[in-house]
């Protein structure tokens, strides 16, 4: 009776090995035939980084807890749909991305930036960066709208090549490097007219 | 074409900083940074913007999402549906019944008709009386203005208690104060109940109907997203 239940405990510890070590496809194909270890696995893996990333977009931590809720609930009961065309992670974010923006839509007033304005805002051949101070860049990177803002995390925080972030945002890669150029055109025009740069 | 193709290279420089570029990018924006002095200072901006996001404090969830999620998973009707408050669409539901009935009852009046007709056009108004069968309390329920040279008229009593027999009688008032009454007639509850409960099914149908094609629009727009990102 005893060597039977020694039994059965390696064999969960070898399961819970192998769901942690498992690739996120690999988890997501489990999740879509309804196994909650391998739902509880993604979820340990990116629940930080994706309540993270909402977060700084919508600047509400108990908003942004709710939001992480339907997000994993979405990945739950979509997981059958998800067809492999993209990363797991980029699914997941596009959700994320969602969500988020849909709660702005919702609860924010509408931002002044748009695509129309960046095009037209070149950089000038003139604009010169000088040394700037963390604190300062992060006041300025405040003054960002969301989508320029995600632009920003996605690349620096969350290490995302331009293809995968147009797949999150839901926008041709053309509009996310001109989201970058806008946004540390904004940065450093901010900066400059604070005075933070000498 | 010189120009354009040093922005192509220089659009490319936040993901040569963050090291997500394929070799073959990452060795044209090299190239490029060896010629461009501007270049190699956007890429120290760069770096400081990279820094500074980076470097930003990271909050963790409570706890408690996942034990949500978990809770909320393991439901046995854990569908596709949006988490929604049931006592929320009971309340949509209770509120829309009772909007719909009062549009019916007002349109319809599901009630007592009472029709009385004169010989002589010489009465200024109408006063309806109602009480319970069995008792002679009679109580006033309305009072109707005569109209010149008519000589039939109708009230209909909408606001009855359902399963209960009323009787009515009407009083007419003659212009110099005199008032006559009509016989006492009786009204059955079951001449009435069907048309009133026709009418309270018809609301509540409608109502919850409203109610369910939202929640059934809802769920759709959301599988249109979740196909969408699939």
């Amino acid at each position: 009776m005893n060597h039977n239940a020694a039994f059965y405990d390696i064999k969960i510890v070898e399961m819970d090995k192998s769901i942690s070590s498992a690739s996120d496809i690999y988890l997501l194909r489990r999740v879509a035939s309804g196994d909650e270890l391998a739902f509880g696995e993604l979820y340990q893996r990116y629940h930080g980084s994706i309540y993270n990333y909402v977060l700084r977009l919508i600047h509400e931590p108990k908003e942004a807890e709710d939001l992480l809720q339907e997000i994993f609930l979405a990945v739950w009961r979509g997981a059958h749909r998800f067809r492999e065309q993209a990363q797991v992670k980029t699914w997941m974010y596009r959700i994320a991305h969602y969500q988020a923006i849909s709660w702005l839509r919702k609860h924010r007033p509408v931002t002044p930036f748009d695509d129309m304005t960046v095009i037209n805002l070149e950089v000038p051949e003139q604009v010169t960066f000088e040394t700037w101070q963390s604190d300062e860049v992060r006041k300025a990177i405040n003054h960002l709208s969301p989508k320029h803002r995600a632009v920003l995390e996605l690349a620096f925080v969350h290490g995302m090549a331009y293809g995968e972030i147009a797949q999150v945002v839901g926008c041709p890669v053309g509009t996310v490097k001109s989201r970058m150029s806008y946004a540390l055109r904004v940065i450093n025009g901010k900066l400059k007219a604070a005075d933070f740069v000498s | 074409m010189i120009r354009k193709s040093q922005q192509s290279f220089r659009k490319l420089l936040p993901w040569y900083v963050n090291r997500s570029l394929s070799a073959l990018e990452c060795e044209a924006v090299e190239a490029g940074i060896s010629r461009d002095d501007r270049a190699r200072a956007e890429v120290d901006a760069w770096k400081q913007i990279q820094t500074a996001v980076t470097s930003q404090p990271q909050r963790m969830p409570s706890s408690q999402v996942r034990q949500r999620l978990m809770a909320i998973i393991r439901e046995p009707t854990a569908s596709f549906t949006r988490v929604t408050r049931p006592s929320w669409s009971l309340f949509a539901g209770a509120l829309l019944t009772l909007s719909v009935l009062i549009l019916l009852w007002l349109a319809v009046r599901p009630g007592v008709v009472l029709q009385w007709s004169l010989e002589r056009d010489r009465m200024t108004s109408y006063r309806i009386y109602r009480a319970s069968q069995g008792s002679s309390q009679f109580e006033l329920v309305t009072e109707i203005p005569a109209q010149a040279n008519r000589l039939r008229y109708s009230f209909v009593d909408a606001l009855l208690m359902p399963g209960r027999n009323y009787i009515y009688r009407v009083e007419g008032i003659h212009a110099d104060g005199v008032s006559t009454f009509s016989q006492i007639v009786n009204s059955h509850s079951q001449d009435v109940l069907p048309g009133q409960l026709a009418l309270i099914l018809t609301s509540v149908i409608i109502g919850y109907g409203i109610v369910i094609v939202m929640r059934q629009w809802t769920l759709l727009s959301q599988r249109k997203v979740m196909e969408h990102f699939t």
